[in-house]
């Protein structure tokens, strides 16, 4: 075609070309600084007339690198929580330097009751001695409370993140509704992509994902595990939101996709993500630390029992200087009473401040004379004191739920129960690191490539003006013929 | 009588002209109607044998051809449903008297009916794509039906057929007789869980739980649930399971045997009977995996257009993401656009100049390819009608003239009587 | 035209990320510097907390141990000198009692003596530190010797005498008493006296078993002494025989009788609180090997802790002037590279 109306209309699309793109790069800088924004581009199609027209538009975008970008994400998820958690732990060891943690408070309750014993009638040290029973109980219980609110704050998170997850999968099946129905190339459907990938690296924090994008344009979302989150229609995590978390027991069973994971099936479960680190912290560390407190507080209630002193002896044995909830009756030896190291207490017959006799100590016989090692009442009482400062370095038993071995000494047990929340700790505190440093790397080269150059943005542009420049002027050069050509009629 | 032609041939002159000059108003009028095709003035001289001492001027004749095979330019607009041709090819449309016309003219808007409907009012023509390609008469308008999207209407598609490609884990331990799902028993083991959704006969999405089970090494059990029957603890569900299939792998590569079942048919709950192949299911040590899934059919709900691919395939969209073809746009072309009868409304009806119409679709041999979101312009190029208007008046001029000149001589004549 | 360089996102993420790792090893490495200790040290010790809970219960635990002995090595010391006191007024009494055969108003002279002698002793073995009595073995809380004057032993030998004789100390028929019925009585009745169980009831409020020093946790040291043990015994019996026996009424046989009993017991008494002297010393010197071991125990729990727990000071100054340098390199970098903008050519 030639003639002046067909150059009028090549120009005038030239022009349309050209703004069109200069549309697309305005948007590329305005939402440069959107992480969750691809680079748009635009395609250019030549028709057989010659004149030039937007074609389908393109996003800069490489699905391996973001789901690389979303199992680093996961892992990151699932580490920060497990080691916020692990430090809420660790801060009832404390620096080793302090002397705060539980193994320290023995080694100064036996270091005490070993002064007493070489000044057994001094009151003095009596008292001092009872001082140091009576931290180690408000240590043991001040744990013990710690761990109850991790646990049910770990709790709390997997409630918001299964909450979060619902909501963002319902807020995906609109998107990928669009996506499987949309045109291919139309901005509106690059936008909706966009959307996915926003909606996907939330998720992915979460819980840990894999991806299947399909034919038609869908996706599908499976948990790390394997089962299924979304496929055409979400699919439903349920939990018991408001189910109690009791102490000894894992807490209430998640459901996804139907399937119930409370830890019977774990390679169905989720690895990654916020929601899996918070419900390994809820039924795992902090139970088997829980267990090992608990473990601590029986032990030290066995220790300090009193036993039948007549010949013959015929009563059973009863709880001395530490008391629990099922006083006076003794724990049995290995086994676990959940929630006993929230409950440990000094028996106020030994506590001065509560009228009590803390020579108690020395002498035994809180629970009668029939208890009494020292009937005589002799100051220079010393067999009981002895033998007590000695428990605290004999082997005993304990339960194989705390995951120390079962025969140590009390102090042996402490310690490596400071040992394992650390050795815990300085694991998840790695893998954070690592995780992150991923999520980081992959971030960065998931971004550099589909992420804006503002110096490219802006070449581009310089470009666009140039060619809008001249099919302006082509414009007002046909216009100028035209007047000629009107003249001429004249 | 030579002074009798030279006005005579002078007279056709101008009325050759005017013409053309009516010609050119046609022309520059329809300057910017799409899918108009200019019409250029041709002439062809006549002449009076006859004595060789005396000339008889002759005349001139004028042939009006319209350039139907030229390719208007092309402008992008906003609409998908704006359509252009580019090369060779006629959109079918339908006048309201149920007569079949062809067109360039590609500016459609969904009327009342759902119809595409063109400026002039003409309906655009397809194959329903149900009817299959295949269906295509080449030689006649038989099959073609207005494309029509019937918004209000709601339409469901119940699965016949899905896909379920996976990798189940060799390293799950194998569950005992009494505990695998098909024995839907509360003490249930399964090593990997999916679930798929289906759609009923009325276009209710059933959600399938597909369960599989290693019941012994290179042996597995697919069996699947109906979703609605679930129980508090999962198993057991309300009723035992839809259906159950073996599927036994080879040691060697982890695929299925060629002997083992490849594929697993399910009763759909209110539904047709799905089949679902699995013939890509690998048994690796990994862990499970799904690879892709999908089953057919749709949610029942209005359709709404979405695409009018290049190769005239006409997409519509239900409300769960669904995208289907629905219609296939065909193109028309005769032998000699050129001599193609101009109707109103920018059509054509076929004549026997043009020679005998064929029906194809867009980018086989000979067919153009239809361009959705774009017009064809008119061909008519002001530029050229203004020559060709001021060229006319020129030409009308001199014949005036020399129709005057006749007339003198004619006085002269006549005046020498006196 | 395809985007090469690195996005405008990935850059300000990478500096962003880059200078805040630098700001937080900065942080803690100013913390390691001010502490000389890893800025989270359970964090590096990582599975091996638990020793060094252990290392540092022990080192405080090794203190007080030290200072505990120098308290026990105090008692002992006080025991050694007490002992010492008794021994040389033993030797002062024997001195005496001998002498108190030749002197004119030796019988009046010595029986004073004894009751001075008597007193001396009591003040020495009812020693005490603060307020444990040392010589009442476990009735820490007790004067281990009950006065004599007044006290039951004073009743209780009136009465063997009364039982033996038939007649109290102060009669005039004392003079008929013979050597050899002094002898009998003072190695028969009189004697029975200060054997167990009657001198825990006449004289003694204090146990045979001492209380005990635990060291270290592992053994237990006796450090002290007690009334109970034969040499004060038998000096306490020497001393109440004359002071009883001495006013006068013996005639001279009986009375030499008398002397020569007390002095072979006052002597025997003598070589016993040397033997205990020599105990108490040897376990004296075991305290110090043991509080001793404590000191090198406790240079090399420091030094343990120190290896475990702190940090090189110079390493973590090289590595702060490192992290300034870099992070002054990363805050410049990023200024300039973000003035390095096409935009401010345009």
């Amino acid at each position: 075609m030639t003639g002046l109306a067909s150059a009028l209309s090549s120009a005038l699309s030239g022009l349309l070309v050209t703004s069109g793109q200069s549309a697309v790069v305005s948007r590329n800088v305005t939402r440069a600084s959107d992480e969750d924004y691809s680079r748009r581009d635009v395609g250019l199609t030549v028709n057989r007339d010659g004149t030039a027209q937007l074609g389908s538009y393109t996003r800069s975008e490489d699905k391996t690198l973001l789901d690389k970008v979303l199992t680093a994400k996961s892992r990151v998820g699932a580490s920060a929580i497990a080691l916020t958690s692990l430090e809420i732990l660790s801060s009832t060891i404390g620096d080793p330097q302090d002397g705060s943690s539980i193994a320290a408070t023995l080694h100064q309750l036996q270091q005490s009751l070993s002064d007493f014993h070489d000044n057994p009638s001094s009151r003095i040290f009596a008292t001092e001695a009872l001082t140091a029973a009576r931290s180690i109980a408000s240590r043991l219980n001040a744990a013990a409370a710690d761990v109850a609110k991790v646990r049910s704050e770990a709790h709390a998170e997997a409630k918001s993140s299964v909450q979060k997850i619902n909501a963002l999968l319902t807020e995906l099946k609109p998107v990928d509704q669009a996506i499987r129905s949309g045109v291919p190339g139309t901005e509106a459907y690059l936008d909706k992509l966009d959307q996915r990938d926003g909606i996907l690296k939330l998720l992915s924090v979460e819980i840990g994902l894999r991806t299947v994008y399909k034919s038609d344009g869908g996706t599908a979302i499976y948990t790390d595990g394997g089962l299924t989150l979304f496929d055409v229609v979400p699919r439903s995590i349920e939990f018991n939101l408001d189910a109690p978390i009791v102490s000894g027991l894992a807490g209430p069973s998640l459901s996804v996709d139907a399937v119930q994971l409370n830890g019977g099936s774990p390679e169905l479960a989720a690895k990654h993500g916020r929601l899996a680190g918070a419900l390994k912290v809820r039924d795992g560390i902090t139970l088997t630390y829980e267990a090992q407190l608990d473990e601590t507080a029986r032990s030290l209630i066995n220790l300090f029992a009193e036993t039948d002193q007549s010949a013959t002896p015929v009563l059973a044995p009863k709880t001395g200087l530490f008391k629990y909830a099922g006083s006076p009756a003794v724990p049995a030896a290995a086994i676990l009473v959940p929630g006993l190291a929230g409950q440990i207490h000094i028996n106020p017959l030994f506590d001065e401040r509560s009228g009590g006799n803390p020579m108690l100590l020395r002498d035994g016989g809180s629970n009668g004379m029939a208890f009494n090692s020292n009937p005589a009442g002799t100051s220079g009482y010393q067999q009981r004191l002895a033998e007590m400062t000695a428990a605290f370095d004999k082997p005993s038993s304990y339960n194989p739920a705390a995951q120390l071995g079962t025969t140590l000494s009390i102090k042996q047990f402490a310690e490596a129960s400071a040992s394992t929340v650390e050795t815990e700790r300085s694991t998840a505190s790695r893998l954070l690191n690592e995780a992150q440093a991923t999520s980081q790397r992959w971030s960065e080269v998931l971004l550099s490539k589909s992420g804006v150059n503002l110096d490219n943005e802006m070449a581009s542009l310089l470009a666009l003006e140039k060619s809008y420049q001249a099919s302006a002027k082509v414009m007002t050069t046909i216009d100028q013929m035209f007047g000629i050509l009107v003249g001429i009629v004249n | 009588m030579s002074l009798y032609g030279v006005m005579r041939t002078s007279t056709s002159g101008m009325n050759a002209q005017s013409s053309r000059i009516s010609a050119v108003a046609e022309n520059v009028a329809n300057a910017n109607t799409n899918g108009y095709k200019a019409v250029r003035t041709e002439f062809a001289s006549y002449f009076i044998s006859g004595n060789v001492s005396q000339y008889n001027s002759g005349y001139v004749d004028v042939n009006m051809h319209r350039m139907v095979g030229n390719q208007g330019t092309l402008a992008a607009t906003t609409s998908i449903t704006d359509l252009a041709i580019q090369g060779d090819g006629f959109f079918v449309v339908r006048n309201s008297n149920g007569e079949n016309m062809l067109t360039r003219a590609g500016s459609y808007q969904t009327n009342a009916d759902g119809q595409l409907e063109n400026t002039a009012g003409h309906l655009l023509m397809g194959y329903p794509v149900s009817t299959g390609n295949g269906a295509v008469v080449v030689n006649g308008f038989a099959g073609l039906e207005p494309v029509t999207f019937d918004s209000v209407a709601l339409s469901a598609q119940p699965s016949t057929s899905g896909l379920l490609q996976a990798n189940l884990p060799a390293n799950a331990t194998a569950v005992v007789p009494a505990n695998v799902p098909s024995a839907n028993s509360a003490g249930t083991e399964f090593a990997a869980k999916t679930s798929m959704v289906a759609y009923g006969n009325l276009g209710e999405e059933v959600m399938l739980d597909v369960y599989m089970t290693k019941t012994s090494p290179l042996q597995w059990e697919v069996s699947v649930f109906d979703r609605a029957g679930v129980g508090v603890n999962g198993f057991p569900y309300a009723t035992g399971p839809i259906s159950t299939a073996a599927l036994s792998f080879d040691p060697a590569n982890g695929h299925l045997l060629p002997t083992s079942s490849n594929s697993i048919t399910v009763a759909v709950p209110n539904g047709q009977s799905l089949t679902i192949d699995l013939a890509k299911t690998s048994q690796l040590a990994v862990g499970f995996s799904v690879q892709d899934a999908d089953i057919n059919g749709n949610k029942a709900s209005a359709a709404d257009l979405v695409e009018i691919a290049n190769d005239g395939t006409v997409y519509v969209a239900f409300e769960d993401g669904t995208r289907l073809p629905r219609y296939r746009i065909p193109l028309a072309t005769v032998p000699s656009p050129d001599n193609l009868d101009a109707l109103s409304g920018n059509a054509f009806g076929v004549t026997t100049r043009s020679g005998d119409f064929r029906i194809g679709f867009s980018g086989e041999g000979g067919f153009g390819s239809i361009a959705s979101g774009v017009l064809e312009q008119s061909t008519a190029d002001i530029a050229s009608e203004f020559t060709d208007m001021i060229d006319a008046q020129r030409g009308y001029t001199a014949n005036s003239k020399v129709f005057q000149t006749g007339a003198e001589l004619m006085d002269i004549l006549v005046n020498l009587k006196r | 035209m395809r985007s090469v360089g690195p996005s405008f996102l990935s850059f300000q993420m990478h500096a962003q990320e880059a200078t805040r790792q630098s700001q937080t090893a900065l942080a803690k490495a100013q913390i390691e510097l001010s502490t000389q200790r890893h800025s989270d040290v359970s964090l590096q010790l990582s599975s091996q907390t638990g020793r060094n809970i252990r290392w540092h219960a022990e080192l405080e635990n090794a203190i007080a141990s030290i200072d505990s002995g120098n308290l026990h090595q105090t008692r002992a010391e006080v025991t050694q000198a007490s002992l010492k006191a008794a021994t040389s007024l033993a030797s002062d009494f024997l001195q005496q009692l001998v002498g108190s055969r030749s002197a004119e108003n030796g019988r009046a002279l010595i029986q004073q003596q004894a009751k001075n002698v008597m007193s001396s002793l009591q003040d020495i073995l009812n020693v005490d530190v603060n307020g444990t009595f040392l010589f009442a073995g476990r009735n820490q809380l007790q004067t281990p010797l009950q006065a004599y004057s007044g006290g039951p032993a004073e009743v209780q030998t009136q009465a063997v005498f009364q039982l033996q004789f038939g007649i109290s100390t102060t009669d005039p028929l004392v003079q008929t008493i013979t050597a050899a019925q002094i002898d009998a009585f003072l190695n028969g009745n009189f004697r029975d006296i200060f054997e167990s169980p009657n001198w825990e009831t006449t004289v003694s409020n204090a146990t045979n078993e001492n209380v005990l020093a635990r060291f270290g946790r592992r053994e237990s040291i006796d450090l002290l002494s007690n009334v109970n043990e034969k040499p004060i015994r038998e000096f306490y019996q020497a001393i109440v025989a004359v002071i009883e026996l001495s006013e006068g009424r013996l005639n001279d046989d009986s009375f030499e009788k008398l002397v020569d009993i007390s002095a072979a017991k006052v002597s025997s008494a003598m070589q016993g609180l040397v033997d205990i002297q020599a105990r108490v010393g040897m376990n004296q010197k075991a305290l110090q090997n043991a509080t001793d071991q404590m000191k090198s125990r406790k240079i090399w729990l420091n030094d343990a802790i120190s290896k475990t727990e702190s940090v090189d000071t110079y390493e973590v100054a090289t590595r702060i002037n490192q992290l300034t340098t870099q992070l002054e390199a990363s805050y410049s970098v990023t200024s300039r590279i973000s003035r390095i903008s096409l935009l401010n050519y345009l």
